[in-house]
């Protein structure tokens, strides 16, 4: 994507720790404290109108991230800047007066409804709350939405209840586009659908983007997905981006091995085609004692001793292609 | 190769006060010895449901309403609780979705392994060396030391693994799997794979594998049946599946998945939803979503018939089906026919 559009958001050295439960023992040897570090000094930028992927195991920080990024969170260090206008440290109504720039779609269209409140109030709520538009003009704008979602007016006054999936996701997409947000955040908003539901929901997504020229942050496991509807990627582990790229580019030549792992471990929609050629063993470490060195040199398969000691940076290996390795692919 | 299992015309219902459900509608098929049979579909089309009545292990109130199923030439249906109990592990075995939710917490993973061979009557000592080679076998590191942990320890691709071990636990010739890769990240979702394909090979098993992905079919199963609204609307192996679909929902299902030539594009997604069980249209069920439909799809209910030898599909218009392009193209197959039907 281009590097000529306005930049919308910038993360910088953002990290996101949890404090763990210590028990009267550690207090008592006096043990340092320990943390969860769900998200570790990740810096990126997002520009104007794209749609940047979000990919890694779960477990590795993504919904910590992109919750930490709109302040569902407090972040432990670094900043998010929106617009030039650093958020990292706001309260109260500052915030408040923030929150319509950056809505969220969620993974799970079944919890992320009130089941008592009719479609309707669902979307009319975030305009009176927000004073978006007059309440003479409400009626109107709920319809617009709902339209541009693929619904009708008819359906507003029925419940969550008694709709499927796909459409509850709708409701959801009407619901986080209803204040005009320059960002959105897209938390597996396909995974929990049916493959035939999946494909309305991306090609609504995909018209929405490019009609609004929205900017997406789209957190997903599926690579297939994120190939499709994404312009640049980037793939974290236990908590930190090990790749940024353009998304031909992360998936046609990854530079780092575990980019390489997660491209190659989907599989693949061809029966002629079964080596399984590169799998990776074990499972990711938990995040509480994180290997030494780079993170992921328990699994790599090109691990040398400079790996196990020096954490790689995250360096620039073609014009915007950054990766964290030792030795890129 | 010899017929190890046959459903014949199966029926499950799950009646309630205010409507029936016809979960299952006339699932027939076969499961051969040493081969790995997928059941693909979306949720609530009936897949799981047909492999929870191959073990008598329908939830309340569903219950088979029709049909035999034939394991070694026995009607499981008409089998009482006493004789299902011989079948069930020893021949038969199940894996489930979720490792977080089917594998109990408050029993060490040991008892919960120890319970596959009770009926063996083995020594403690033997028991525990049944366990740890099982675990071995799935590819538990120091199964010594796990086997005295409990479920909360163990990682979810462990667990998965742990549940594996236990459904071996008794040398099935059958192993049933419902969704075993989905709750997986993809990584160990490859691994889960590689292991089950292994074991196939291994121990000469036949696995039954339902799923949504067709991805998943794609690297595990010999022969495929897609299953739509409680109905088998096709069935055939898994190369011609997916070189030449002959039904227009394998072909949605195929047009709507993205990949790597997608981006960009709208894909072509099936419009609609699936139809509600309980209230199904007059004629064919897939006819309300379907780009093909035409006046005979809304009246009459298609039969499923033989469009190739061994090509089983369940369409009114096979002179349009014979036309689709699949996801793959089979080498050494002279393609004749154009790419007529992909817009």
């Amino acid at each position: 994507m281009s590097e000529s559009r306005p930049l919308l958001l910038e993360v910088d050295h953002l990290c996101k720790w949890f404090p763990l439960k210590r028990t009267i023992g550690d207090v008592v040897q006096k043990k340092e404290k320990a943390y969860l570090k769900a998200v570790n000094d990740v810096s990126f930028q997002l520009y104007k109108g794209e749609n940047l992927g979000l990919v890694g195991e779960s477990g590795c920080g993504k919904s910590t991230l992109a919750r930490t990024i709109l302040r569902l969170y407090e972040p432990t260090s670094g900043t998010v800047k929106l617009n030039g206008q650093d958020i990292s440290h706001m309260k109260g109504s500052q915030l408040r007066k923030l929150r319509p720039q950056m809505q969220m779609i969620f993974q799970d269209p079944y919890s992320s409804l009130n089941p008592r409140m009719s479609v309707y109030d669902t979307i009319a709520e975030m305009l009176k709350v927000h004073n978006m538009v007059p309440a003479s003009e409400i009626p109107a704008r709920v319809e617009e939405l709902l339209t541009m979602s693929g619904l009708s007016m008819d359906i507003a006054q029925r419940f969550p209840g008694e709709f499927s999936g796909g459409q509850r996701q709708r409701i959801g997409i009407a619901r986080a586009l209803s204040l005009k947000p320059a960002f959105i955040v897209a938390d597996e908003p396909v995974s929990a659908l049916d493959v035939s539901i999946q494909a309305q929901i991306i090609n609504l997504l995909s018209k929405l983007q490019q009609e609004l020229d929205l900017t997406v942050l789209f957190i997903s496991h599926d690579l297939r997905v994120v190939r499709h509807i994404t312009h640049r990627v980037m793939v974290m582990y236990l908590g930190s981006n090990v790749e940024v790229g353009p998304t031909e580019e992360i998936f046609k030549h990854p530079a780092h091995p575990y980019t390489q792992v997660l491209t190659k471990a989907a599989p693949k929609l061809d029966p002629l085609n079964r080596q399984r050629d590169y799998a990776i063993e074990g499972e990711p470490p938990s995040p509480i004692n994180t290997p030494s060195g780079c993170k992921f040199h328990p699994r790599c398969p090109y691990c040398t001793d400079k790996c196990r000691t020096e954490v790689p940076e995250l360096k620039e290996i073609a014009p915007g292609h950054l990766c964290a390795c030792h030795y890129p692919l | 190769m010899e017929k190890l299992l046959e459903v014949k015309d199966l029926h499950v219902a799950f009646p309630s006060k205010q409507e029936t459900v016809h979960a299952v509608d006339g699932v027939s098929f076969e499961v051969f010895e040493g081969e790995t049979f997928g059941l693909v579909g979306e949720s609530g089309c009936g897949k799981s449901q047909t492999l929870r009545s191959i073990l008598g292990l329908l939830k309340q109130p569903g219950r088979v309403t029709g049909g035999e199923i034939l394991y070694k030439g026995a009607d499981i249906t008409k089998m009482n609780q006493r004789a299902l109990q011989k079948v069930r592990g020893k021949e038969i075995s199940l894996i489930f979705q979720e490792p977080m939710t089917s594998l109990n917490p408050v029993l060490r993973i040991r008892t919960q392994m120890y319970e596959a061979f009770e009926r063996e009557k083995l020594t403690k000592e033997e028991k525990r060396q049944r366990a740890i080679e099982l675990l071995k076998l799935v590819g538990i590191p120091s199964p010594e030391t796990r086997l005295d942990e409990y479920p909360h320890q163990f990682s979810g691709g462990m667990r998965q693994r742990a549940m594996i071990a236990i459904a071996l636990g008794a040398k099935p010739k059958l192993l049933l799997a419902d969704e075993p890769t989905t709750a997986l990240d993809v990584t160990i979702q490859d691994q889960i794979m590689k292991l089950l394909n292994q074991l196939k090979q291994e121990l000469g098993m036949s696995i039954i594998l339902v799923t949504h992905d067709l991805g998943v079919i794609a690297q595990m199963c010999d022969r495929v049946a897609v299953m739509y609204a409680g109905q088998i609307v096709e069935m055939t192996d898994t190369v011609t599946l997916f070189s030449k679909p002959r039904h227009p929902y394998t072909y949605g299902l195929m047009g709507s998945l993205p990949n790597e030539d997608t981006a960009g594009t709208t894909l072509e997604a099936i419009q609609g939803s699936p139809p509600n069980l309980a209230n199904l249209p007059e004629g064919c069920p897939f006819a309300p979503r379907c780009k093909f439909a035409c006046d005979i799809c809304h009246k009459e209910r298609p039969e499923i018939t033989e469009v190739e030898p061994g090509h089983f599909a369940r369409c009114h218009r096979p002179e349009i089906t014979q036309n689709f392009q699949g996801l793959i193209q089979v080498p050494g197959q002279a393609d004749g026919k154009e790419e007529a039907s992909h817009e």
